[in-house]
């Protein structure tokens, strides 16, 4: 009896009911992306407290500042193969894990991608100002991150499609035009494994091969260049290129300063130890190594892992305002189902009188409006969740928790409703007009 | 055997300068099978008087016997007892308008436990009695205002109430249809139902056993 009260009171003033219903769904969508934004922070947070609790984290970088040091470095004829044999000496060690993680856009002929995977898209949506023509071809700019091999251990990266990349991945032979790469798990229905993107990697032209589409959520740590601590970024809506070795000679001038760029990048990493003797046996083992090469000064600086931010980077702006809209739209849809479901009872006045009449009590009437709440809701939810589908794609997960909490969330809805019921009485129901 | 016993009831509607004492201080009996008219003017407290011997609304002071025992003042104890006690009878008949016959008048019967086969059986042999089993699935408000009426009082019926309480029954009825359903009540009353109604005809009320005259809330 109360379901089938609860049913005509839906179907009642259904325009209202579905301008309602419109609202709160919006709302709730909102709310399930904050929700799960939130959520999936926090996880990610405790994961890596996790994993990455007992280590230490130092950032190693080049003191070239100023252009002059820099060029006298070059200057001196064997200068990049001393700087190779410093990295690949740096790199091989088991007592410690040497690793560059570097963001670096990426310039990919003819894109197929989303807006959001453009570089700067959080800045500046309408504009893609980086796009460029190189030659007679014109490049669309995205995002992408550099990574050497160390860092798919350290973050521990799976694949949901293909396969992670491999020791020889990261190293490029003479000729050789073709590379591996990953993509995030947003691009796993943009592009394939196996399908070759045209990309310009450092002004260099290169065949870019779809290995393998990163894990939901596959995250690095960058620091921040301000001091408020370290970002976790995850990587759904990136490229992830090799941090390449390059095995050979440079033939001409233009592919020297291409090694160059590269190798004076690969010098700025981030040494992760599991404790201070392995780091001071690192720090000893740079230093030998610098002397041995002859390299410059570099600087390490201590990064503990202690302020991870909650957010990433890509939402972290966007973050308190979506809060704000969120935490409004919810306010207002609960609003807008008081004074529908209040209005509601005033138009049913008489159905509540005749109802009472024949023996239906107050408390079970209050039932039927928390009951109507709570289908709204979960009518709510269920058009939040497909809109959800359609909007996001996937990278946003439809929480049970904020399902739960929205049915929460609207009860409140029901006092004034409650409240306006508890004043009628069956006699002016029953005998006034309908 | 008396069926219902008011002892001092009083009923004020509002507060202060607004108050209205729709009903002072009222004391009556209406034995078991007695057929009742309540007459007076417009506003001297029939329809509150009514209401009270229904358990539509509270009381401020004063008992209420039925059957012997007060009536206990529970919202769960009224429901029951409107539920179970009583049939009660408006002009404007109170039926739900997208429901069917068999709908409303079925609808006391979904606030008792009773399985859906008994409901049927029940709501079947109500509507033989008065006349609407052949209309059963028609909706209430395609039917005229003689067939709510007795839809009405099928509904007032079907849970074996043993006290008809009906306000102005036949207000909104033309003669004929005012006929059968006064019939219908006479036919109720003899076999043995209480009957209370409220009219302003002096020709209905002189077909009842006794006429409860009230002026300003008091029982002259
Ligand atoms: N819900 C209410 N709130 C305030 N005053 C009320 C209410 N119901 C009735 N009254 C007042 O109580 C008094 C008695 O009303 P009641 O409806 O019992 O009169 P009545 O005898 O049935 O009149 P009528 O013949 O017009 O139906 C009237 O003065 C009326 O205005
Ligand atoms: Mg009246």
């Amino acid at each position: 009896m109360i379901l089938q009260q609860v049913r005509r009171s839906i179907g009642k003033s259904g325009v209202f009911t579905v301008l309602l219903l419109v609202q709160l769904s919006l709302a709730f969508l909102v709310c399930n992306t904050v929700l799960h934004t939130s959520l999936q922070a926090a996880e990610s947070r405790k994961q890596f407290d996790k994993n990455y609790h007992q280590k230490q984290y130092y950032r190693v970088t080049d003191d070239l500042m100023d252009e002059d040091m820099e060029y006298r470095f070059w200057e001196s004829e064997d200068s990049l193969l001393r700087i190779k044999n410093y990295d690949k000496e740096l790199s091989k060690d088991r007592h410690y894990n040497f690793y560059q993680v570097i963001f670096q856009q990426l310039g990919i002929e003819d894109f197929q991608g989303p807006e959001q995977f453009y570089e700067l898209y959080e800045k500046e949506p309408d504009v893609h100002r980086s796009d460029f023509t190189l030659g007679s071809k014109k490049y669309n700019v995205v995002k992408n991150v550099m990574i050497s091999r160390g860092v798919m251990k350290e973050f521990g990266f799976h694949v949901c499609q293909g396969e992670l990349l491999k020791g020889k991945d990261f190293v490029l032979s003479e000729g050789q035009t073709r590379i591996p790469i990953l993509l995030g798990y947003g691009y796993r229905d943009i592009y394939q494994v196996g399908d070759v993107l045209q990309g310009e990697y450092y002004s260099k032209p290169l065949e870019l091969v779809v290995a393998g589409i990163l894990d939901q959520d596959t995250g690095v740590i960058q620091d921040s260049n301000n001091d408020s601590g370290e970002y976790l970024v995850y990587l759904d809506r990136m490229m992830v290129t090799p941090m390449l070795d390059c095995s050979y000679e440079p033939p001409d001038e233009e592919d020297r300063s291409f090694q160059q760029t590269l190798y004076l990048m690969k010098t700025n990493g981030t040494v992760s130890v599991q404790n201070e003797n392995s780091f001071y046996y690192f720090l000893n083992k740079m230093n030998d190594l610098r002397q041995k090469y002859d390299i410059f000064e570099f600087n390490v600086i201590n990064e503990p892992m202690l302020s991870i931010e909650l957010l990433s980077m890509n939402l972290k702006d966007g973050f308190w305002i979506l809060l704000s809209v969120a935490i409004l739209a919810l306010l207002f849809s609960i609003l807008s189902m008081s004074v529908v479901l209040s209005c509601k009872i005033v138009e049913n006045r008489r159905d509540y009188g005749i109802v009472r009449l024949v023996g239906c009590s107050k408390p079970a009437l209050y039932f039927s409006i928390l009951l109507e709440a709570v289908v709204l809701a979960v009518i709510g939810n269920g058009v939040a969740f497909l809109m959800n589908a359609a909007i996001f794609n996937g990278m946003v997960s439809y929480r049970w928790e904020w399902f739960l909490l929205s049915v929460g969330f609207v009860l409140p809805g029901c006092i004034g409703p409650i409240n306006e019921l508890s004043k009628e009485t069956i006699d002016s129901g029953i005998r006034g007009k309908n | 055997m008396v069926q219902i016993k008011l002892e001092g009831i009083s009923k004020t509607y509002g507060k202060n300068q607004a108050a209205v004492h729709a009903l002072k201080n009222v004391t009556l009996q209406i034995e078991k099978g007695e057929s009742v008219a309540v007459m007076g003017r417009s506003g001297s407290g029939k329809s509150t008087l009514l209401n009270v011997l229904g358990g539509l609304t509270t009381i401020d002071h004063g008992r209420y016997y039925f059957d012997g025992e007060q009536l206990k003042t529970t919202e769960k104890e009224m429901c029951r007892f409107r539920n179970r006690k009583i049939g009660f009878i408006v002009q404007n008949y109170a039926l739900l308008n997208d429901k069917t016959i068999y709908e409303n008048v079925e609808l006391p019967l979904r606030f008792t436990k009773q399985g859906r086969k008994r409901r049927m059986e029940k709501v079947g042999s109500i509507l033989e009695e008065v006349g609407l089993l052949d209309k059963k699935d028609r909706l209430t408000s395609e039917i005229s205002g003689g067939e709510c009426q007795r839809t009405a009082i099928a509904r007032a019926l079907v849970n074996d109430a043993s006290v008809i309480l009906a306000d102005e029954p036949t207000g909104a009825l033309d003669e004929t249809t005012e006929k059968t359903i006064m019939q219908l009540f006479g036919r109720l009353n003899r076999e043995g139902k209480t009957v209370v109604i409220v009219t302003h005809d002096p020709d209905i009320a002189s077909l009842q056993d006794r006429i409860i005259r009230i002026r300003d809330g008091e029982v002259i």
